[in-house]
C-alpha cells in the first residue's frame, strides 16, 4: 500500500529538478530546454522503499529509469548475483526503449529511492510529435548501445585471451608433468 | 446505485467525449508535429472541424430540414395512403382464396403509427436535454485531448509499484489494438454513409440526406445494422416514388455496400480486427439499447470491443508479469 499512497500524495517535486536530472542523463543531454520540458511531461516519478523490486528479471521491458536519489541494485537471478550498484544520476533499463525484450536482470531498491521512468510508448509518441527530438534521443541511444558493443567486444577479446593463456598454461604444465613422469 | 443511474446522462457525455477525443488524438499529434504546442494543435483541429462542419451544414442542412419537414406534411401522408391501398388491393385477391377478407391495412397501420408516434413523443424532452448536453461534448473533448497525458499520468500515479509496469504495458497494448479498430470502424461508417447517401440521391429517393447518414451510422452495429439502414431506405423509396420499382436497386445497393465492407474496407482499414463472438455482439446491443437508448445501440459494439481488449490484455499481461 505504501506505493499507492506515496505515489498518490507525492510532494510537489519541482519540474526544474526533473529537467536538471534529465539534462544530466546521457540520452537527453543534447535536448533543448523546450524538448526537455516535453520529456518531463511524459516522465513518471516513482518512489520505492528499500528492498522493493523495481522490475524482475524476465518481465517484459517497458521503459528506462533514471535514479533521482537512492541506490539501485542490479542482480541476476536465481542466485541474486549482483552485477552493479547504481546511484543518483545513473540510469538503467534503457534497452527497453528500443524493443520489448524481457529484462535481463532484476532491479531492486537497496535504499529508499526516487526514480523517473520514461516509458517506450510515451517516448515513441513524443517522437511522432517532435521528430527532431526523436533523432537526438535515438542518436544518443545508438551511441550508448555502440559503446556497449565495443566494450563487450573488448571483454570477449580479453576473456578469449585469458582462455588461450589458461589452455597454453594447461598444455605446458601437462607436457612438464609428462616429462617429469 | 440510484445515484449512478441518475448520473448516467453525465457519464454518457463523459464517455462519448473521451471516445471522440481518443479517435481524434492522432490528428492532433500530427498537427503537433508541425512544431506547435498541444493546446494550439487542439485548437487548430477544432477550427478545421468547425469549418468543415459549417460548410457541410450550410449546404446540406436546408435540404435535410426540407426533407424532414416533408415527412410531416400532407402530400407524403396521402402518398402513403395510396401506396397502402395499392398494396392491399394486390394482396387481397390471393388472400381471399384462402378465406381471408377485409384486411383494412390502412386502419391497422394508422393505429400502429399513432401509437408509435405517441411513444416517440414521450422521448422528445429527453432528446432535447441530450442535445443541449451535447454542446458540452466538444468542451470536454478539448480538455481531454489537450491534457490527455496529464490525465493518464494521474491514473498511473495511483497504481502501486508492483503493478506499475504491468499497467503501462496493458495501456499500450490496448491502445495498439483499439486505436486501429475504433478509428477504422468510424471511418468505414463514414464511407458507407457517404456511398449510400450519394447512391440514394442518384436513385431519386427523397430523404436521402436523412436516410444515408442513419444507414452509415447503423453500420457500426454488426449483423442488424445494415437492416436498420435498409428499412428506412425502402420506405423512403416507396414514399417518394409511389411504387416498388426502385426496391431491387436499393437492395442491390445495400448488398454491394456490405460486400465492399467485408471484402475490401474491413481487411484494408481494420488491419487487425478485434473479433467479437456474434452472441456477445447481440448481448452488447441489447444491453446498450436498454441502458442508453439509441446512443447505447450505436456504441454497444465499440464498447464491447474495448471491454474485450481490456480483459484479454489484463489476463495476458498478468501472466507475463507473473502476477497471476
Amino acid at each position: 500500500m505504501h506505493g499507492l499512497w506515496s505515489n498518490l500524495f507525492k510532494g510537489s517535486s519541482s519540474r526544474d529538478d526533473n529537467r536538471v536530472l534529465l539534462k544530466n542523463t546521457k540520452i537527453f543531454t543534447t535536448l533543448s530546454k523546450r524538448q526537455l520540458d516535453s520529456v518531463d511531461r511524459i516522465v513518471y516519478k516513482r518512489f520505492f522503499e528499500a528492498g522493493e523490486p523495481v522490475f524482475q528479471q524476465g518481465d517484459p521491458g517497458i521503459g528506462m529509469y533514471i535514479i533521482e536519489s537512492g541506490v539501485i541494485c542490479i542482480a541476476q537471478m536465481p542466485d541474486e548475483h549482483v552485477l552493479a550498484e547504481l546511484k543518483a544520476g545513473d540510469f538503467f533499463g534503457e534497452i527497453a526503449l528500443l524493443n520489448e525484450t524481457p529484462r535481463s536482470a532484476s532491479a531492486i531498491a537497496k535504499t529508499d529511492c526516487s526514480l523517473l521512468c520514461v516509458s517506450q510508448p510515451d517516448l515513441l509518441g513524443l517522437f511522432k510529435r517532435d521528430p527532431k527530438l526523436g533523432v537526438k534521443v535515438l542518436t544518443a541511444l545508438s551511441q550508448i548501445t555502440g559503446q556497449r558493443v565495443i566494450q563487450l567486444d573488448q571483454d570477449i577479446l580479453n576473456l578469449h585471451n585469458q582462455l588461450e593463456q589458461l589452455s597454453t598454461n594447461g598444455n605446458g604444465s601437462a607436457v612438464e608433468h609428462q616429462t617429469e613422469t | 446505485m440510484l445515484a449512478m443511474y441518475q448520473l448516467s446522462d453525465i457519464l454518457q457525455l463523459v464517455v462519448l467525449a473521451a471516445l471522440f477525443a481518443y479517435l481524434l488524438d492522432p490528428a492532433v499529434t500530427w498537427i503537433e508535429s508541425w512544431g506547435i504546442n498541444r493546446s494550439l494543435a487542439t485548437l487548430t483541429m477544432f477550427l478545421i472541424i468547425s469549418v468543415v462542419l459549417t460548410i457541410t451544414l450550410l449546404f446540406l442542412l436546408p435540404v435535410a430540414i426540407d426533407q424532414l419537414s416533408q415527412l410531416q406534411t400532407g402530400p407524403i401522408i396521402d402518398q402513403l395512403e395510396l401506396v397502402i391501398t395499392d398494396l392491399q388491393s394486390r394482396i387481397e385477391a390471393p388472400l381471399a382464396q384462402v378465406g381471408i377478407n377485409d384486411l383494412d391495412l390502412l386502419t391497422s397501420i394508422k393505429t400502429y403509427v399513432t401509437n408509435f408516434l405517441r411513444e416517440t413523443i414521450n422521448y422528445v424532452p429527453n432528446v432535447l436535454a441530450m442535445l443541449s448536453n451535447f454542446l458540452l461534448i466538444p468542451f470536454m473533448m478539448f480538455f481531454i485531448i489537450k491534457d490527455g497525458n496529464t490525465i493518464k499520468k494521474g491514473f498511473i500515479g495511483m497504481v502501486p509499484n508492483r503493478y506499475f509496469e504491468f499497467s503501462l504495458n496493458v495501456l499500450q497494448k490496448m491502445d495498439l489494438q483499439l486505436g486501429n479498430y475504433l478509428r477504422g470502424q468510424f471511418l468505414i461508417a463514414f464511407i458507407d454513409g457517404t456511398i449510400i447517401t450519394t447512391a440514394l440521391w442518384l436513385l431519386g429517393v427523397d430523404f436521402f440526406l436523412v436516410i444515408g447518414p442513419i444507414a452509415g451510422l447503423a453500420n457500426l452495429i454488426p449483423y442488424v445494422g445494415p437492416f436498420i439502414g435498409l428499412i428506412p431506405a425502402l420506405l423512403g423509396s416507396i414514399l417518394s416514388t409511389g411504387n416498388f420499382d426502385t426496391i431491387p436497386a436499393i437492395i442491390i445497393l445495400f448488398l454491394c455496400v456490405q460486400l465492399l465492407d467485408s471484402s475490401f474496407m474491413q481487411p484494408l482499414i481494420l488491419a487487425k480486427n478485434v473479433e467479437i463472438h456474434p452472441l456477445a455482439v447481440l448481448l452488447a446491443i441489447l444491453v446498450g439499447g436498454k441502458l442508453f437508448g439509441i446512443i447505447g445501440l450505436l456504441m454497444a459494439v465499440p464498447f464491447a470491443a474495448i471491454l474485450k481488449v481490456i480483459i484479454q490484455e489484463t489476463i495476458t499481461n498478468m501472466r507475463r508479469y507473473h502476477l497471476s
